[in-house]
């Protein structure tokens, strides 16, 4: 088989992943989005019930595959190096996310079919390693030689220069994930700031495509359309990010939500994790579920507000002021990018304050924020990361009736690999802090 | 000289006998009786002894004498000592000879109360043989085990074989997402065979008993043989059969009646629940479901009765027999046409069957039978979960102001009033203004599924008697079908708004040949030997494919080209086997038997160097009633019979196809847990994955040993009777797929491990309480099994195996060793009296850790029949229990957690304290005094999938399961008319729930269907049936 074929198999299915099962189980535990207790999932239990297949299917249908796709094109002559990097690249993204989820995970012997009960690696060694890999996937890529090009390439249609771009930020975005416990990335953060060759423009995002055909549709809108007959009744509008929304007086507002039925124009209605739903809650907005919007897996902004924070932290050079000036860019593509009025996002922009040595943390890590709206699975990481534990930025407090004590800061490990893998680690509750988490 | 001795051989109820055995004592020279009874013999003198003999019937013995006319009624032989049944390979054996136990349902019994499926006939009767129906659906399927689960991973269903030709008994329907998903319960293939083409059902419950079909006889054999033309008073005997049924649902939810829609309370018109005001507070101007203003709500507790609607079924069976010396053959044609409960369901069945035998010359004789079905089905209900077309889940949600009555009639005359604000659809559609749930009645309507099978099994055969002692035979038989499915989804359905429909063809073939030599020879006045040597080759061949159209263009226009996108995918697969096989009997004084058989195979399914394997058998018989008939208690008839009986048995066999190698397969889809999957190609590419099961290296056949005890006692001239067997079976080295950690990247890996067991005991105790010389008789039959079923071992490091998993409901199916298979789920969490904590602050319970909840298999099985019989009235009824094993309901949860079952209405939703215990911050416990919110929290908890543990019921029930009266009208009464015989009857199935502790459902049904492990999981399903009709059959 053509490591090709595997490679698209493997690319969708995260995707898939990430767009779909992962988004609302975590954007509800996560006061992201509210639930209104509307989707029999019970928001305020941090009910994982429904990431059910995320953690073996990123195993056997990800990972696995692209394994497979390596030994074969390890194996034709000569050798497709760029194949090669292309499904390292992925890879490595891939253990980066299930690691920043679950925390510890089998990483080294992991996904191969060599080690029946592969070992749960420390976080700390699982996101070395996908730094690792990573650099070892810049230094296969030749940007004169084809590797898996369109339409197998679902993202980049073989764009070598693309993918060496998001290699590098894939790599700052696991740095500043370890950066907190790990201060010597710092340096290494500084070097890849420095070095540049990272994402620089809209074009170069990282984003899987869908398409507004049956079948191929983004499976946001499919859901709603699915279950709901094409009208948004599930995803409301969760208080902790309006309160901020509103704070900020954020023109966002009517672009990340939409009013309840039988509310006023612009009349929008907050819930707590806890409420219940009425007809007058206001929803996430259906123009953020349409059916050809692509998965993003690294945008543009996303991009300038690390670069930002990077300066901002001293870890590259400028100082405040280059950082704010990185920051209000970045803050100014994450607005367009929704839509926002070119002469409402200037304004906006314009009155970010400045950032100093005592808002920075603040500030930025609002907008690195409200930036990720719709990825919340990067958005969880960035809440984790954007304070110690009890000071994350927008504030948040465990609902009423949650389990444990605190806020949810890690899924637990499948029954399936509990029961199955002696190896796995056991005694963790969901509010205890992964390594990265500090 | 001689002289001519005639007479009229008559039953006990004084009916002429045809085909009685007339002989003179001491001699070959003998005769039958006629069609009315009657026979003509010439004897050499008077001193001479006649003797009658007939199957069923005590031989009795009548000196001549002077007498030139002799007639007698014959006496029925409880004791029925020349019992022949039907073996392996379509081989006659007396029932004596067996050293395994054997359990006979002869063909009258099965159309005197017919049931579309013949499997559900047995139900009850036959100690050992459990029978589930999956839902009320018609044609639905029924799972058959004997014996308890023999395997881990895969289904035990028992082999099929109709005249010696081993028959398909698939559904294509097995899929653990077919199933939980919305499926449908398509019926399994077993379910085409025509009760009124059957002479007898012999169900062969051990392994000893069919070593001789190969490996797939471990689970058990049903041995069916078809009719064949019988001599008679006619050239022709014309038999004609009637049923009329009526289906009506045994058992639907009891609803409360007092609470309309809404939340804690407050009247919510677009709620699916019964979660609001009380119907009576709410008064005035108030809007309904449709958005419409009316004065005051009102309750409509009757919607499942009344969406339900009485089924009916038509059965006509007319067949034409005969037979000479040289020659029988019979034609049967039956049809079948009955409507479901469910509206617009339906199943239309036609059967001819030809069998024809002929003696061509004195030592060749040849015989060819053929079987054609065609069943077609339209408008089959999904079951199970996670569509909005499931009926028992939208009539789970429906608000009881909702009158389904107004549903019905809005289909075809849509709402005329203007669109409220946030309506997306009509009252045609959906019932509610959101349209998020589907009308039923729209769903019956429009979103059906179809299905067309045409189906062939038969065979030939040719026999030749070499000498009178060795005989070849040579058989070729085949079973083949194709069916064609189609289930669509019109435009506008509620969670498939585009449309869609699925296309399926499917054909099966299974080609047997058979080669046997039969030597059959007296070693000496005390020995006699059978042996039988054998060749046979089996194949069998699916072919499979499927095409998903999504994205309709125009509304109802299902096809290919009107759809947006069209996903293939197709399946084949074929097997052989070779088989060499023998059967070797001794017979010492025809009271002592023993058999040893052995057996060959190779399969194509296993790895070449390692695809041989050898399984032996071997049983003895010992009557010792004919061995020691000088006995006191046997000379006085007080035991009147008593044979002993033993076996071993082992059977090796192989796998699936294609398992061997490592894999990588084209992708449909890639998905998630929720329904939408993305179709390839996408953006124009087209993706594999390699196997997620990593193929084995060193595969070994599975092998199962297994030994069986047995005693067949009569006493008192056969009024008492009791056929007890102990058995055990072991099952190692299984090829199964063995869960390893999904982070391997894989999610199994196939093996020889696992040890499974069952052991049981099967008792059948008969009794003849009273018998008058007036005719008047009472038998009661009583059928016990006790089935003890344990997993032995698992691959080594492995502590359980989940074998079925409703995980959305957070139920598993588990195999643990040490345990049989168990649901599983997380419990309540509880203190060490066992008592549930309650959560201080909201008054409710608190989830635990994982826990096992109970079997799925019964503990234990009675059938209890009673029949009545008085000049030619026969009343029979049959009570089924089950003891044991426990159920999880989901549609109880669903009508609980919406707050519209009755018992969520209780005490005027006045919040109580749960029955519990708080933990002190000490660590100790005092009794709980923290009220519950309110009851709609209460009950939603419990609805959640934080624990299934308030779902999940004991399973014993006690159910009357038949009742029937039949009358054979008698002959004098008819006798000036052209007809044979008449009977007429009256029949009843599935009346009546005795006993259960399972509320608002048949504790019987079941989501999983044949294929799959695992029962006990029952969600969306369509209710059982009640069935009440009659029967009439005449013969000219």
């Amino acid at each position: 088989v053509d490591p090709a074929l595997l490679f698209s198999g493997a690319s969708t299915q995260f995707s898939l992943l990430r767009v779909a099962e992962l988004t609302w189980p975590i954007a509800l535990m996560n006061q992201m989005w509210a639930s209104g207790g509307r989707w029999g999932l019970s928001q305020s239990q941090y009910d994982q019930t429904r990431i059910r297949s995320a953690w073996g299917r990123t195993y056997t249908d990800v990972l696995k595959n692209l394994n497979v796709a390596i030994e074969i094109a390890q194996n034709t002559q000569p050798v497709n190096k760029n194949a090669v990097a292309q499904c390292k690249i992925l890879m490595a993204f891939a253990y980066a996310q299930t690691s920043l989820l679950w925390g510890d995970i089998p990483f080294t012997e992991a996904a191969n079919g060599k080690v029946d009960f592969p070992k749960f690696d420390k976080q700390q060694d699982v996101l070395n390693g996908t730094i690792a890999l990573l650099d070892e996937a810049i230094g296969l890529i030749d940007l004169n030689a084809k590797g898996i090009i369109a339409p197998n390439d679902l993202y980049y249609g073989g764009d070598m220069a693309k993918w060496r771009k998001f290699a590098n930020s894939l790599k700052m975005r696991i740095l500043f994930s370890m950066v907190d416990s790990d201060p010597t990335k710092g340096a290494a953060i500084g070097q890849l700031v420095a070095g540049g060759n990272m994402i620089s423009s809209n074009a170069d995002a990282m984003l899987y495509k869908y398409f507004n055909q049956p079948g191929r549709q983004n499976p946001r809108f499919s859901f709603t359309a699915i279950f709901r007959g094409g009208v948004q009744s599930d995803w409301y509008c969760s208080k902790p990010v309006y309160d901020l929304l509103v704070s900020l007086k954020d023109p966002r507002i009517p672009y990340f939500y939409q009013p309840g039925t039988d509310a006023a124009p612009n009349e929008f209605i907050a819930l707590g994790p806890v409420e219940v739903y009425t007809t007058k809650s206001a929803l996430v907005n259906m123009n953020l579920l349409k059916p050809d919007l692509p998965e993003v897996s690294f945008s543009y902004s996303e991009q300038l507000l690390f670069e930002a924070e990077a300066i901002a932290r001293g870890f590259a050079p400028g100082g405040f002021e280059a950082a704010t000036t990185k920051m209000r860019a970045g803050v100014r593509e994450s607005m367009l990018a929704l839509g926002v009025t070119a002469a409402q996002t200037d304004a906006y922009v314009a009155a970010l304050p400045a950032l100093t040595a005592t808002n920075y943390k603040t500030v930025l890590a609002q907008q690195q924020y409200l930036d990720l709206f719709m990825r919340p699975i990067e958005g969880w990481v960035q809440h984790r990361r954007s304070g110690t534990i009890g000071q994350e930025v927008p504030a948040m407090t465990t609902p009423t009736g949650a389990p444990v004590a605190g806020l949810i800061r890690r899924l637990l490990y499948r029954s399936e690999e509990v029961n199955s893998n002696p190896n796995t680690p056991s005694g963790l509750t969901l509010d205890t802090p992964q390594w990265f988490d500090k | 000289q001689t002289k001519t001795i005639s007479g009229k051989v008559t039953s006990p109820e004084n009916e002429g006998v045809p085909g009685v055995n007339v002989l003179i004592k001491g001699t070959n020279v003998g005769t039958a009786t006629k069609a009315d009874g009657t026979y003509q013999i010439s004897v050499p003198d008077k001193s001479g002894t006649l003797v009658f003999s007939f199957i069923g019937y005590k031989t009795a013995d009548v000196t001549i004498g002077n007498q030139s006319t002799i007639n007698i009624q014959l006496e029925a032989d409880l004791v029925n000592l020349n019992e022949v049944v039907v073996t392996a390979n379509a081989i006659v054996r007396e029932k004596k000879e067996l050293g395994y136990a054997v359990s006979t349902i002869g063909g009258a019994e099965l159309v005197k109360a017919r049931d579309p499926n013949v499997l559900n006939s047995m139900a009850g009767r036959i100690a050992g043989v459990r029978i589930s129906q999956q839902s009320g659906t018609v044609g639905g399927s029924s799972r058959v085990m004997i014996r308890g689960a023999n395997s881990i991973s895969s289904s035990s269903e028992p082999l099929f074989v109709v005249d010696g030709i081993p028959i398909s008994n698939s559904s294509f329907n097995n899929s653990e997402t077919d199933v939980v998903t919305g499926g449908v319960d398509v019926g399994n293939r077993a379910g085409d065979l025509n009760p009124d083409d059957i002479e007898t059902m012999n169900v062969l419950k051990g392994a000893a008993a069919s070593a001789l079909y190969g490996s797939r006889a471990r689970n058990g054999v049903i041995v069916i043989t078809t009719k064949r033309g019988k001599q008679g008073a006619k050239k022709m005997n014309v038999t004609v059969n009637s049923s009329y049924r009526t289906d009506n649902v045994l058992r639907v939810p009891e609803l409360q009646t007092e609470y309309a829609q809404g939340n804690l309370g407050v009247y919510n018109p677009q709620s699916g629940n019964g979660w609001g005001p009380k119907i009576s507070s709410v008064t005035g101007p108030v809007k309904d479901y449709k958005g419409e203003t009316v004065q005051g709500l009102q309750a409509y507790p009757q919607n499942w009765k009344n969406f339900f609607v009485t089924g009916h079924t038509m059965i006509n069976s007319v067949s034409l027999d005969g037979a000479t010396d040289q020659g029988d053959y019979r034609i049967g044609y039956t049809n079948l046409r009955q409507t479901g409960t469910v509206p617009g369901s339906e199943l239309n069945r036609n059967t001819f069957a030809i069998n024809a035998g002929k003696k061509i010359t004195d030592k060749l004789t040849s015989r060819a039978w053929v079987n054609y079905v065609r069943t077609t089905s339209d408008g089959r209900p999904q079951q199970g979960s996670n569509t909005t077309n499931i009926i028992a889940t939208i009539l789970a949600g429906l608000p009881v102001t909702v009158d389904i009555n107004e549903l019905r009639d809005n289909l075809f005359a849509p709402s005329t009033q203007a669109v409220p604000v946030g309506w997306t659809g009509d009252l045609a559609r959906s019932i509610d203004l959101n349209g998020v749930q589907n009308n039923p009645y729209f769903v019956t309507a429009f979103n059906r599924f179809s299905n067309t099978v045409d189906r062939v099994y038969g065979g030939t055969s040719l026999s030749y008697d070499v000498t009178p002692w060795f005989n070849v035979t040579g058989r070729v038989g085949t079973d083949f079908f194709t069916e064609n499915r189609r289930a669509v989804t019109r435009k506008g359905t509620r969670g498939r708004l585009n449309g869609q429909f699925e296309t399926n063809d499917i054909f099966e073939r299974e080609l047997q040949t058979d080669i046997l030599g039969t030597i059959s020879r007296k070693i000496n006045t005390n020995w006699t030997f059978k042996g039988i040597v054998g060749h046979q080759f089996n194949q069998r061949t699916i072919r499979r494919s499927r095409l998903l159209s999504e994205g309709l263009n125009i509304d109802q226009l299902y096809t290919f080209a009107n759809a947006q996108s069209n996903v293939p995918s197709n399946f084949f697969s074929r097997r052989d086997i070779f088989g060499v096989y023998g059967d070797f009997s001794f017979d010492y004084k025809n009271y002592l038997f023993l058999n040893v058989t052995g057996r060959n195979d190779w399969s194509s399914t296993l790895p070449v160097n390692n695809n041989s394997y050898f399984y032996p058998s071997a049983s003895v018989s010992f009557v010792l009633t004919e061995a020691f008939p000088n006995l006191g208690i046997v000379k006085n008839d007080i035991l009147s019979y008593a044979k002993l009986r033993a076996n071993y048995a082992n059977v090796g066999s192989d796998e699936d196809p294609y398992q061997l190698s490592f894999t990588y397969n084209p992708l449909t889809q890639a998905s998630d847990i929720y329904t939408f999957n993305i179709l390839y190609p996408i953006g124009g590419a087209s993706a594999f994955g390699a196997t997620n099961i990593l193929p084995p290296t060193n595969l070994k056949p599975q092998q199962q040993t297994s030994y069986e005890f047995g005693a067949e006692l009569k006493f008192f001239g056969g009024r008492l009777g009791l056929d007890m067997t102990y058995y055990k079976t072991l099952n190692y080295d299984q090829i199964i797929s063995i869960a390893i950690p999904q982070t391997t990247g894989y999610s199994a890996r196939r093996l020889n491990v696992g040890e499974i067991s069952n052991r049981g005991l099967e008792a059948m105790l008969t009794v003849t309480p009273f018998k008058t010389r007036s005719g008047f008789r009472w038998d009661a039959a009583f059928n016990f099994n006790r089935n003890i079923n344990r997993v032995e071992s698992l691959a080594p490091g492995l502590t359980e195996f989940i074998t079925t998993s409703g995980d959305g409901f957070g139920i598993f199916v588990v195999a643990r060793p040490g345990e049989t298979f168990s649901i599983q789920g997380v419990g309540w969490l509880r203190d060490p009296q066992g008592n549930i904590i309650i959560n201080p602050t909201t008054g409710l319970r608190t989830p635990g850790p994982r826990k096992v909840f109970g079997s799925i298999y019964p503990d234990w099985t009675l059938g209890i029949n009673n029949s009545f019989s008085y000049k030619g009235i026969d009343f029979n009824f049959l009570v089924d229990v089950r003891k044991g094993g426990v159920i999880n309901s989901q549609t109880v949860s669903i009508v609980r957690g919406s707050g519209l079952a009755a018992e969520t209405a209780i005490d005027n939703r006045t919040p109580f304290i749960d029955p519990g215990v708080i933990r002190n911050a000490d660590g100790t416990f005092r009794p709980n005094d923290k009220p519950v919110a309110s009851i709609q929290q209460y009950w939603s908890q419990l609805d959640n999938s934080v624990s299934p543990e308030n779902n999940i019921f004991d399973g014993s029930y006690t159910k009357l399961r038949e009742v029937r009266i039949a009358y054979n009208l008698p002959k004098s009464w008819i006798s000036k008319t052209p007809f044979g015989s008449i009977a007429l009857g009256v029949e009843g199935r599935n009346l009546w729930i005795i006993s259960s502790k399972v509320p608002h459902i048949d504790p019987e049904a079941n989501v999983l269907g044949t294929g799959l492990i695992g029962e006990g999981l029952e969600r969306g399903s369509i209710p059982s049936s009640r069935t009440v009709g009659g029967n009439l059959r005449f013969t000219f």
